[in-house]
């Protein structure tokens, strides 16, 4: 089974993110490249919904 | 039918019967073992949290074994691949690398709620993440690994759902959590301790937020979620409760019960149940759930007495019944006899589990597991 989730891009590595909204959130969400462009905005917020609500 | 399909065709009606009150050919089970059974696997946390196709394994290996109907977790409940990539988070592995410290945290302060009441999103993203990830500043190449661990998570998820189902033939607890706001609060943006003052100091900003919060992170989503195929579910959605136990009954029914209730009078229109995993008791709050027809939720309980709480939930299905003491320190016999006077006195509408989240070694013994699910198999009701 391979649980390995290798299609993983993302713009500019090095660059310092920025924390404002929703310049920032944009910014970051337009650089997750492995996901179709109409769906970034979403795995985002369910990103960091999901960071904030895991135990 | 093959032999396969003949199992899920009789774990699906052994579900169905027991939360609709039918009588069961035998005892439908649920595992509610979570780090035991990599102990009982024989490795150290850390040997097996960071590896999934260890945890596959371990699953693979306790399946078979044990041979439980349903299981409430596959392995993922302390995913610290994504905590380490966030920089640790609250948890950690104890000193004798055989259970996992959560330590209370404080991700919001008093005085932003109204902040989370403007703009959810946005607050998460302004001020609770960069919380998470406990440093001045985070680059791009930080959100790169968090996603990549994310989508790992998933991907380990998505094949073990498939697996339970179409090679161990058993279920899930649920298809989606859904997450109430007073639980967020309570467990992750306040903590338990800062959360119980502001129900005194705050409540009416509290609320504000929780409306705000609900509609955004579970209302949008509700009916879709009960109207998705829910093969191999025990039901539809699960909802979690811990933060009940610091509230007195008016509290519950102001901070709590509203938003359980849209839950619930959502599962009655779909005609499909809800999975209530209720921490600590719930016996002083009996009297919300006694007027909703049978075949709307199951209640996990784990310290209440589930005679007790028959009694006042006639309507009801209950799942739990064997206490964590005695499956960890008494005899096969002593654990059959206990589960055998439960499944006596509930009859229909019972779940068999343990009441406790197994998770320390002295939690269970194997051969108490082994016998009762043995039992169970053999106790028609």
């Amino acid at each position: 089974m391979d649980n390995k989730n290798n299609d993983i891009r993302i713009l500019k590595s090095e660059d310092t993110v920025s924390f404002t909204y929703p310049e920032g959130f944009k910014e970051v969400a337009n650089s997750l490249l492995f996901l179709p462009e109409n769906e970034r905005e979403q795995f985002l917020t369910s990103m960091i919904v999901m960071l904030a609500q895991l135990s | 039918m093959n032999d396969n399909n003949t199992l899920l065709q009789e774990r699906t009606e052994l579900f169905d019967n027991a939360l609709n009150f039918r009588p069961n050919k035998r005892i439908p089970t649920m595992s509610n073992i979570f780090t035991w059974k990599f102990l009982d696997a024989g490795f150290k946390l850390s040997e097996v949290l960071y590896d999934y196709d260890k945890i596959d394994k371990v699953m693979d290996d306790f399946i078979e074994t044990y041979q439980y109907d349903g299981y409430l977790d596959l392995g993922t409940r302390n995913p610290l691949r994504i905590f380490r990539a966030v920089g640790g988070g609250f948890h950690k592995i104890g000193k004798t690398d055989d259970f996992i410290e959560v330590q209370d945290h404080v991700l919001m302060e008093r005085n932003e709620y109204k902040e989370l009441t403007r703009n959810p999103i946005a607050f998460y993203w302004s001020k609770v993440f960069p919380r998470i990830l406990n440093k001045p500043e985070a680059t791009m190449g930080d959100i790169e690994n968090i996603a990549k661990e994310i989508g790992d998570l998933f991907q380990y998820t998505i094949n073990s759902r498939n697996k339970l189902l179409n090679t161990h033939q058993a279920f899930a607890t649920s298809n989606g959590n859904a997450m109430l706001p007073f639980e967020t609060i309570f467990n992750f943006l306040r903590g338990i301790k800062e959360s119980s003052l502001d129900v005194r100091k705050c409540k009416s900003e509290m609320k504000e937020a929780m409306d705000v919060m609900f509609e955004t992170e579970i209302g949008e989503t509700l009916d879709a979620t009960f109207e998705a195929d829910a093969t191999g579910c025990v039901a539809p959605v699960m909802v979690a409760l811990l933060g009940h136990s610091v509230l007195s009954v008016q509290q519950f029914e102001e901070l709590e019960w509203p938003y359980l209730k849209k839950v619930l009078d959502t599962a009655v229109k779909h005609k499909k149940p809800v999975y209530i995993f209720c921490e600590s008791t719930m016996l002083r709050f009996a009297e919300f759930f006694q007027d909703y027809p049978k075949g709307t939720m199951v209640i996990h309980l784990e310290q209440d007495d589930i005679l007790e709480i028959r009694k006042k939930l006639p309507n009801v299905a209950l799942c739990g019944g064997m206490p964590a003491d005695l499956l960890g320190h008494g005899t096969p016999e002593q654990c059959v006899d206990h589960a055998r006077k439960i499944a006596d006195s509930l009859g229909e509408g019972f779940i068999l589990s343990q009441q406790k989240m197994i998770s320390f070694r002295n939690d269970a013994k194997r051969e108490n597991l082994i016998a009762v699910n043995e039992f169970a198999k053999n106790y028609s009701c």
